[in-house]
């Protein structure tokens, strides 16, 4: 269920572009933020609140890869295996957290913390390898950045 | 233009793309996303030529030839391109053509038996789009006809298109990105609209396949054989596709002025009542209140001695003819040579279904009813359609795709007024839901706001009489009694008088309508007052698949074949010059009129051909009573009908498969059907059954194939004259009714009230649905998986007051009865009123109606 | 050169309107709207001859000048953000550093262009650079600069802040056009072109965000003042993104034009621990790589071509002598992969089929004749495909093959890499 505050959001979006279907990326990023992740019961009901047939709005979400529609951790870490990334030990600090947080990629951990993606290109070469947990970006990691970095979130936590 | 196209010159005009050209020279281009009814995509690749001297090759399904422009279709670089192409969509294939369907008929396979390589060069995985791991083949059902194989997919996106861009649903769509893509539809939202067949035929690999054909016979070993769909009146021309006496599948056989290659779900999976096995199988004897099989003679014995008795004893009025808007020209037209001769009477009808079939003395009477002024195609030439009293995607499916094409190619403007809201209103510029029945009112408002905004253009002398007879429809009142607000009329009065070429369809409801000669009068009013230089045109759509030829060919009580008055001494030297009989001058009985004879006892017996009045007649009470005081009943079918079952003698006729002939469709378009098998059984083309039955009685009618009774229609009927059986194919030409083209002038035309009924609240509206046509449809498998139980839509503010939920099974009562069925909410119904489809056994919907009434209303009670 | 685009990049809370305005900023589009018509800055963009920086290096003003004066339809002007190519990482910083630079550049663009509604289409990872960016928007409403009557002048505008969903071809901007329509990001065919059916059909005009940036120095100080930076004929500053095995990675501008080597071993500090050169991609990795012996080579659209590359969007990924270039070429082709659109056949069964015969050589079961065929399969791919991803995809293999096609053989051949590659995760 989408909660009403982002409810009311995705009702404004309706009537902010040129045509309707516009709604759709937004209203998928409103309940992402709320979420990460965008299961199909919350497809349904961002068509329904931009009136829009079902249809449109899976076709869409199906295309791009932030919107997850499967569960996923509190915490979701995605790691740019891409060039500039891999040449400077991407695929190690994969493993490194497969390693740490006992899960393989694609996988989330028991407690439902984490999720561990790689994905493609984030536009941080320059300070690679790095890392995007929900939000936000960590870049220039190392293996102890890296602890320290699970251990803030796991900290948050408590 | 002057293009060369390998060493060819060719001429063509501008505007014209690389593809066109090699077409027009002869040739083959491969293709697989171009589809010629559907938006360039550019997708597949395939089509890729040498164009002068550039270095990359380019399209030609999207590249506009230039003057002087140079193409190679053939040069290695070309074949290499396709080569290179076909082997990518073949790396991940499933390659298991011997269990698919499209085997046989597959572009991929065709293609790349032409041009692709014999090599195997990839040696990876194939990607595999798994819906069951436990099964074999990835088949998934995404709709209850469609079957998915994604693996066989080429992404070519022919289904996509047409399901968005021509048919205008939503069910269907692409997912995913990249080599993930792939078609699918939401599991709770199943692509089942009207039209999802087509994607099957539009398919170029095997990946959609539909459930009825699937597995069930190879291509190869079936014959094609040119028909023509038997159930609305649109008239697509079909391929029926047949082996040992069965249809195996129908597809289109595309004729672009009527259906462009496109069908309805209903013709395109409603075949299968053909083979179903209650057909009837010989001729029946009513004995002791059963049925036992005879003998074709013992039953012509019977019908020539009781007719022979009653025609003695009371005289050849008191017997009757019900002929079909359903069967073909040949065997409605020696039905009625069979009646008007050997019997000697007019009681000659066909409209069973029509409470007040329209009045027949007056000849001009029936001009407007003769059905299209326009072809389907002239709809792309209007600038606004004028859709009233009809839901034409239930009506006319076909025509609707033709509406929906040039509003979206040519911005052609499209107003809706209906007393339901209908499908097309999602491209209607205007939509106006009016209370039923109230037609005149509106038409009479719209005339008097365009008066008084003195929106016409004819001279002022020329309306003063109008002006006068509709002075009163001002806009609070016409608001008032037809529940549009003023506002609207207001502006569709405007709207309408600014555009130049208006065309006006008129469909069911004003066909079944208690005024609907004064719609028609109002209509023809509008028509006439927007006037000077401002084409109009008037078109009542009929339903059937042959209404037009039934009223063309004179099974009509008051009209010879070609409308030629039956008191009209010259048209009636006309027949009996041809016919070499006598010929009686007096006006027959309407199909009403008929029933209402029986009970006066002034008619004793009545041969039925292809209708089923108990079922259609709107009073069941009063037809079944009326129906069963005759003393002789004939009823020739296919199906052992409710009407046939009353009956003393059952004959087994031929359906559309079965018999050579001719229909013509709702546009006048005269079209042949081509028999695919010999008549199932010992059942025979019900042409044949009344031959013989003339000849038995001593009469001789000697027509030993249909098309030497086509070949007299053409002789013999003024509007049909000069037709030639075997040329029909060829040029599918449509009739033209330019006879008697008299003046038109204003007529009155005033709004009859339609009283409230407190105790009875609700107006009943009938029609088919999307997925059946009558009640043919509903015998087969094939369309019963998709909708197989009647159902009452109603709308979901009544159905809350009355506290009714979907699926709820309700009672409709009215005076005269009351049936069972299932509630089904739908917001497109009005307040106030109920819709019960006509095409379901169990679904007695006509014993909720009175003839008497001007509208029939029910009210509800829960079960 | 003195900095133009990153004057004021590390600025402290440069990002912010006041700041942004004592730094000298929107006076530009105060010039602009007062002092010159739309044809005038059409003009003046067309002279100082600035060419896309999106990857393409299309003259900026020349499209500027395809848009239908005539045309009843709402004219848009579209930003770029999507800043999807591997390597780069420049739009980035102008737009979270410096956003109101790239604001200033599009109120004036939309101005010359017709436009009163510009869609900034961002990347959707840049959550930062959305919300800097947002920020920005509304500081601009705030002081006028966006809205009904800019400045007085009769002139509106609205921007609307559009974030993609994660796919690179939605830097296309034909795909990127579908999208900010709320459908799947594939694809169109041109013609026609966005200048004359663009998003919803209208005519709309697509730039790059450091394109973008600018317009608003090219209107101060005049077009000759522009072309006389960089090289004749691609004039003006260029931020280059330099990445992987060099000491000091980052952004730098630089006149167009300057060479590989003084941008790898002067700005960004030559080598990582002083290793030995292998490879250099100069644009992006849809761009070829060069050897060592192209660092003379100039950055700039025509020296890049001349020596068999592309300047694409500048962003320099430079290999040291321990990097495979297989694993490289697999990397790079597995991104292609899973970033097609779908739509044509060539690019989406093509970049599979590469894929697969990359990964199995990478893994060690590799079979001769493979080399022949991945080539083949790249000319099948080449110039047929319905966008530039397609010719962009084969790249790294056709470049790899040919400048170390005895990598790929040893690894035929030995089951295994040529170099071990040094991890330098730790
Ligand atoms: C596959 C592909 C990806 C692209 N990605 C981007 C991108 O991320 N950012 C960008 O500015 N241009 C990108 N482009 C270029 C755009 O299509 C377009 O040319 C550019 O935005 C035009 O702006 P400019 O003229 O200012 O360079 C891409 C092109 C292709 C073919
Ligand atoms: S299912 Fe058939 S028609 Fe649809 S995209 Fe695939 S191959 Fe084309
Ligand atoms: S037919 Fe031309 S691209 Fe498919």
């Amino acid at each position: 269920m989408i909660s009403k505050k982002i409810k009311g959001r995705i009702v404004e979006l309706k009537e902010k572009f040129p045509q309707r279907k516009s709604a759709i990326l937004p209203a998928l990023h409103l309940v992402l933020k709320e979420k990460n992740y965008v299961e199909k019961e919350s497809l349904k009901e961002i068509a329904g609140l931009l009136e829009l047939p079902p249809i449109e709005v899976f076709e869409t979400a199906s295309f791009y890869t932030m919107f997850p529609q499967k569960k996923v951790g509190k915490y979701h870490i995605q790691v740019c295996t891409n060039l500039s990334c891999s040449l400077l030990g991407a695929e190690e600090l994969v493993k490194y957290l497969e390693e740490k947080l006992k899960i393989k990629v694609g996988e989330t951990t028991p407690n439902g913390m984490f999720t561990l993606s790689t994905v493609e290109c984030l536009g941080s070469c320059g300070t690679a390898p790095m890392m995007q947990i929900n939000e936000d970006y960590y870049e220039n990691l190392t293996k102890e950045k890296v602890d320290r970095i699970l251990d803030d979130l796991l900290k948050k936590q408590i | 233009m002057k293009i060369t196209i390998d060493n060819k010159e060719v001429e063509v005009d501008p505007g014209t793309t690389i593809l066109e050209t090699a077409k027009k020279a002869g040739i083959e281009i491969p293709t697989f996303c171009w589809h010629e009814k559907l938006d360039v995509y550019g997708g597949c690749r395939l089509c890729l030529v040498e164009v002068d001297d550039l270095p990359k090759l380019q399209l030609a399904c999207a590249t506009y030839v230039c003057d002087g422009m140079r193409v190679k279709t053939n040069s290695p670089k070309v074949i290499k391109a396709r080569k290179g192409n076909l082997e990518f969509l073949l790396i991940n294939h499933p390659l298991d053509c011997p269990t698919c369907d499209k085997a046989g008929e597959c572009e991929l396979q065709d293609y790349v038996f032409k041009y692709g390589s014999d090599k195997k060069r990839f040696k990876e995985k194939k990607r595999r789009f798994i819906v069951d791991r436990s099964q074999t083949f990835d088949d998934l059902k995404i709709g209850p006809q469609i079957i998915r194989n994604q693996n066989r997919c080429i992404i070519c996106a022919r289904c996509i298109r047409f399901i968005k861009d021509i048919a205008g649903e939503d069910e269907l769509g692409d997912f995913n990105k990249g080599y993930r893509s792939e078609i699918n539809s939401l599991p709770e939202i199943p692509i089942a609209n009207q039209y999802a067949g087509n994607v099957v035929e539009l398919c170029p690999v095997g990946a959609l396949t539909s459930k009825a054909f699937r597995y069930k016979i190879r291509v190869w070993l079936t014959k094609k054989i040119e028909s023509v769909c038997p159930f609305c009146g649109d008239g697509c021309n079909l391929f029926l596709w047949v082996k040992d006496n069965r249809i195996y599948r129908v597809t289109s056989r595309r004729n672009d002025k009527i259906d462009e290659g496109f069908l309805c779900d209903r013709g395109r999976f409603g075949y299968d009542f053909v083979n179903h096995p209650d057909r009837l199988k010989t001729p029946l004897l009513k004995e002791n209140n059963d049925f036992i099989p005879v003998s074709w003679e013992e039953a012509f014995e019977t019908i020539a001695k009781r007719f022979e008795k009653i025609k003695k004893d009371y005289g050849p009025d008191f017997l009757a003819g019900v002929g079909s808007p359903k069967l073909a020209n040949e065997d409605n037209y020696i039905f009625q040579k069979f009646f008007r001769t050997v019997i000697g009477t007019n009681n000659i009808d066909h409209r069973v279904n029509i409470k007040n079939p329209l009045p027949g003395s007056d000849f001009k009477d029936y001009k407007n009813f003769f059905g299209m002024s326009d072809s389907i195609e002239d709809l792309e030439n209007s600038d606004l359609i004028f859709i009233l009293g009809c839901d034409m995607n239930l009506e006319h499916p076909i025509i609707a795709l033709r509406i929906r094409k040039t509003q979206r190619k040519n911005g052609t403007f499209v107003i809706l007024a209906n007393p339901k809201r209908t499908k097309l209103k999602n491209i209607a510029t205007y939509e106006l839901l009016y209370k039923y029945g109230t037609e005149v009112a509106f038409l009479n408002g719209i005339l008097n706001q365009i008066i008084d905004e003195k929106l016409y253009r004819i001279e002022e002398n020329k309306i003063r009489e109008l002006k006068d007879w509709v002075k009163e429809y001002d806009l609070d009142k016409v608001s008032d009694i037809t529940g549009v607000p003023a506002e609207k009329i207001k502006t569709v009065a405007k709207f309408i008088s600014q555009k130049e070429r208006v065309i006006f369809l008129l469909g069911r409801e004003i066909i079944l309508h208690h005024q609907t000669q004064d719609v028609v009068d109002s209509v023809n009013n509008l028509i006439l007052l927007l006037g000077n230089g401002r084409k109009g045109s008037l078109n009542l759509l009929w339903e059937y698949n042959n209404s037009c030829g039934a009223l063309d060919i004179g099974i009509l009580p008051d009209r010879l074949p070609g409308y030629l008055p039956v008191n009209d001494l010259e048209s009636k030297k006309r027949f009996e010059n041809f016919w070499k009989e006598k010929l009686s001058e007096k006006p027959g009985k309407s199909f009403n009129k008929m029933l209402e004879a029986i009970l006066q006892g002034s008619l004793k017996a009545m041969y039925i051909m292809g209708s089923d009045p108990v079922r259609e007649f709107p009073d069941r009470n009063f037809g079944l009573k009326a129906l069963k005081k005759l003393d002789f009943l004939v009823v020739q079918d296919i199906f052992l009908t409710e009407t046939a079952k009353i009956a003393d003698v059952v004959l087994p006729g031929a359906s559309f498969a079965e018999k050579d002939g001719t229909f013509t469709n709702c546009e006048r378009r005269v079209q042949k059907l081509k028999r695919g098998f010999k008549p199932l059984y010992d059942s025979k083309a019900d042409w044949e059954i009344i031959c013989e039955l003339a000849n038995y009685w001593g009469s001789d009618f000697d027509y030993p194939q249909a098309k030497d009774i086509t070949s007299e229609i053409a002789e013999v009927v003024p509007i049909y004259s000069g037709f030639k059986c075997e040329q029909i194919d060829e040029n599918r030409k449509r009739l033209d009714l330019s006879f008697e083209k008299e003046k038109v002038r204003f007529k009155r035309a005033d709004y009859k009230k339609i009283p409230d009924d407190k105790e009875y609240p609700f107006v009943l509206i009938t029609g088919n649905t999307y997925y059946h046509f009558g009640t043919l449809t509903q015998k087969g498998e094939n369309l019963n998986s998709i909708v197989s139980e009647g159902f009452c839509e109603i709308n979901p503010e009544d159905a809350k007051n009355l506290d009714i939920f979907d699926g709820d099974l309700i009672k409709l009562e009215s005076l005269s009865g009351k049936i069972e069925i299932k509630a089904k909410l739908k917001g497109n119904i009005q307040k106030g009123t109920v819709f019960v489809p006509i095409n379901f056994e169990k679904i007695r919907y006509n014993l909720l109606m009175d003839k008497d009434k001007l509208v029939d209303r029910v009210r509800i009670r829960k079960s | 050169m003195e900095k133009i685009l990153f004057k004021h990049i590390d600025f402290p809370e440069q990002y912010k309107i006041d700041v942004y305005i004592k730094n000298g900023g929107y006076i530009a589009l105060s010039k602009a709207l007062k002092e010159f018509t739309p044809d005038d800055l059409i003009e003046m963009v067309k002279k100082s001859n600035l060419r896309g920086r999106g990857g393409a290096g299309f003259p900026t003003g020349v499209k500027w000048g395809f848009v239908p004066k005539d045309s009843p339809k709402a004219k848009y002007l579209i930003c770029n953000a999507d800043e999807g190519e591997p390597g780069t990482f420049k739009d980035r910083w102008l737009l979270e550093k410096d956003p109101h630079q790239l604001l200033e550049g599009i109120i004036i663009s939309s101005y010359a262009t017709g436009a009163h509604l510009c869609f900034i289409y961002i990347r959707g990872e840049f959550s930062f650079g959305a919300k800097r960016l947002k920020g920005a928007i509304e500081e601009a409403y705030q002081k006028g600069f966006l809205g009904k009557n800019i400045l007085g002048t009769g002139f509106d505008l609205d921007i609307i802040l559009y974030r993609g969903g994660g796919a690179y071809i939605c830097g296309e901007e034909t795909s990127l056009m579908n999208s900010i329509q709320g459908e799947r990001g594939l694809t169109r065919l041109k013609p026609p072109f966005p200048t004359s059916a663009g998003v919803y059909e209208c005519p709309t005009v697509i730039n790059n965000v450091e394109t973008l940036s600018n317009i608003p120095h090219i209107v101060l100080n005049g077009p000759e003042w522009f072309s006389s930076i960089g090289t004749p004929t691609s004039p003006g500053p260029k931020i280059y993104s330099v990445s992987g095995h060099v000491k000091k990675p980052g952004n730098y501008e630089l006149p167009m034009g300057t060479t590989l080597k003084e941008i790898i071993y002067e700005h960004a500090g030559g080598i990582k621990d002083n290793k030995n050169l292998k490879a250099v991609i100069p644009g992006g990795i849809s761009t070829p790589v060069l050897t060592p012996d192209k660092l003379f080579a100039k950055m700039d659209f025509d020296s890049m071509c001349d020596v068999g590359s592309m300047l694409g969007s500048g962003a320099v990924i430079v290999m040291d002598e321990t990097t495979c270039m297989v694993k490289s070429a697999q990397r790079m082709v597995k991104f292609f992969e899973h970033e097609s659109c779908g739509k044509c056949t060539p690019c989406r069964e093509g970049t599979y089929w590469l894929s697969r015969i990359l990964e199995r050589i990478e893994n060690g079961g590799g079979e001769e004749g493979d080399i022949q065929l991945l080539l083949d399969i790249c000319d099948n791919i080449c110039g047929k495909t319905l966008c530039p991803m397609g010719d962009g995809a084969i790249i790294p293999v056709l470049s790899t093959i040919e400048n170390f096609r005895e990598e790929y053989e040893y690894h035929i051949k030995n089951k295994k890499c040529m170099v071990t590659p040094v991890r330098r995760f730790d």
